[in-house]
């Protein structure tokens, strides 16, 4: 069971690092698609805390979110796991793409094809944001933190760690403080 | 020597940027080109090319290749294992703590507002990413390609579920030819 789970992982990472393009969020869909709908080994819920906090914490977004799925998945051993295979397939193509670098940047055809990519994975990154959406509480509280957010972001230089901030601060006050939101009270 | 430095200087880039790939560039320029001396400006804009223009995290592929033109396979090996560091010890002890509290009021009060912001956060890059892919020289300029594109790979993820890796290479095949041979 274990063993399988350790494997499982290895292999979806290294698909994932072998086809992620751009930043982190373009691996959301594929790990949706592999360890949420596949495996089951997480439920929809649970990953969208895990993007969360791997979007809050320090450091390289798609290593955290590697690492906290590997560890949810298989503790230690599934986090080490899943993280070298997010690394490898990367590490791999730059040593062999940099030998031959100019001709790779340049090349008419290969800018071709990443013109699809980019385009392609707008529709990826957008159905992924979809499916989490449909996690969230819909009442006003969540879309106005939703809309201020993409706001935000989009047409101001706020750094995002502090529009993150400022969200788990207002979730502090309208369920903690004034107990709404939450289904369930501990 | 030069390993360690490599390994250090990768790790504090590591370790202070928030929000991924794209806010390490400002620190990359100040540790890469500034302190250390190891770039020069043009070299690191190459860089960030050619590593956007490669599968996998963006932070892994500017490591490895900044590494590797420094000091070699194991300078990039160093590099690599620099940038991924500091998040992989961070995230055990954060997922360690978290998986026990997670149903505690709090810390579910703080994600309950987070995660909202992380959806909007995400719609934000869809949004700059259309921007830039689809009007690249303003809103009377549409390109009609990328749109296309779009819109079958949005027929083919939505109605007909296809696997994202084969969305990728789907949307390659349409770049190639509309791109390409057009």
């Amino acid at each position: 069971m274990r063993k399988s789970r350790i494997w499982t992982l290895l292999i979806t990472f290294l698909k994932i690092g072998a086809f992620t393009f751009g930043g982190g969020y373009a691996m959301i869909p594929l790990i949706q698609t592999e360890i949420v709908d596949k495996q089951k080994y997480i439920n929809e819920d649970d990953f969208l805390d895990l993007i969360t906090i791997s979007q809050t914490t320090p450091g390289v977004i798609a290593v955290n979110t590697a690492t906290f799925v590997g560890y949810k998945v298989a503790g230690i051993l599934g986090a080490l796991v899943a993280t070298i295979g997010v690394v490898v397939p990367s590490f791999i193509m730059i040593v062999i793409i940099s030998w031959f670098y100019t001709a790779f940047r340049n090349n008419f055809w290969v800018s071709a094809a990443f013109s699809g990519i980019n385009a392609g994975v707008i529709i990826l990154v957008f159905y992924a944001i979809v499916r989490l959406g449909k996690k969230i509480d819909r009442v006003p509280f969540t879309f106005a933190v939703m809309f201020l957010a993409f706001g935000l972001t989009t047409f101001t230089e706020i750094n995002i760690i502090f529009i993150l901030l400022g969200a788990g601060l207002a979730g502090v006050v309208w369920c903690g403080i004034f107990n709404k939101g939450l289904k369930v009270s501990a | 020597m030069i390993y360690l430095n490599l390994f250090l200087a990768f790790a504090k880039i590591g370790l202070f940027t928030i929000g991924g790939g794209y806010a390490m560039i400002p620190l990359m320029q100040q540790e890469l080109v500034g302190v250390k001396a190891w770039l020069t400006l043009q070299q690191l804009t190459d860089f960030i090319g050619v590593a956007q223009a490669t599968p996998g995290p963006f932070a892994i592929n500017t490591a490895t290749f900044v590494g590797l033109e420094t000091a070699g396979i194991p300078g990039a090996f160093f590099a690599t294992l620099g940038v991924v560091t500091p998040s992989f010890i961070i995230i055990i002890f954060i997922a360690h703590f978290f998986l026990k509290s997670q149903d505690n009021k709090w810390v579910r009060s703080i994600l309950y507002g987070m995660s909202a912001a992380v959806i909007g956060l995400i719609a934000a890059s869809v949004y700059i990413l259309a921007e830039s892919a689809f009007f690249p020289k303003g809103i009377t300029m549409p390109d009609v390609k990328g749109l296309v594109i779009c819109a079958i790979i949005a027929i083919l993820c939505f109605w007909k579920n296809v696997h994202p890796i084969l969305l990728i290479v789907i949307s390659a095949g349409l770049g190639l030819v509309l791109y390409g041979v057009f």
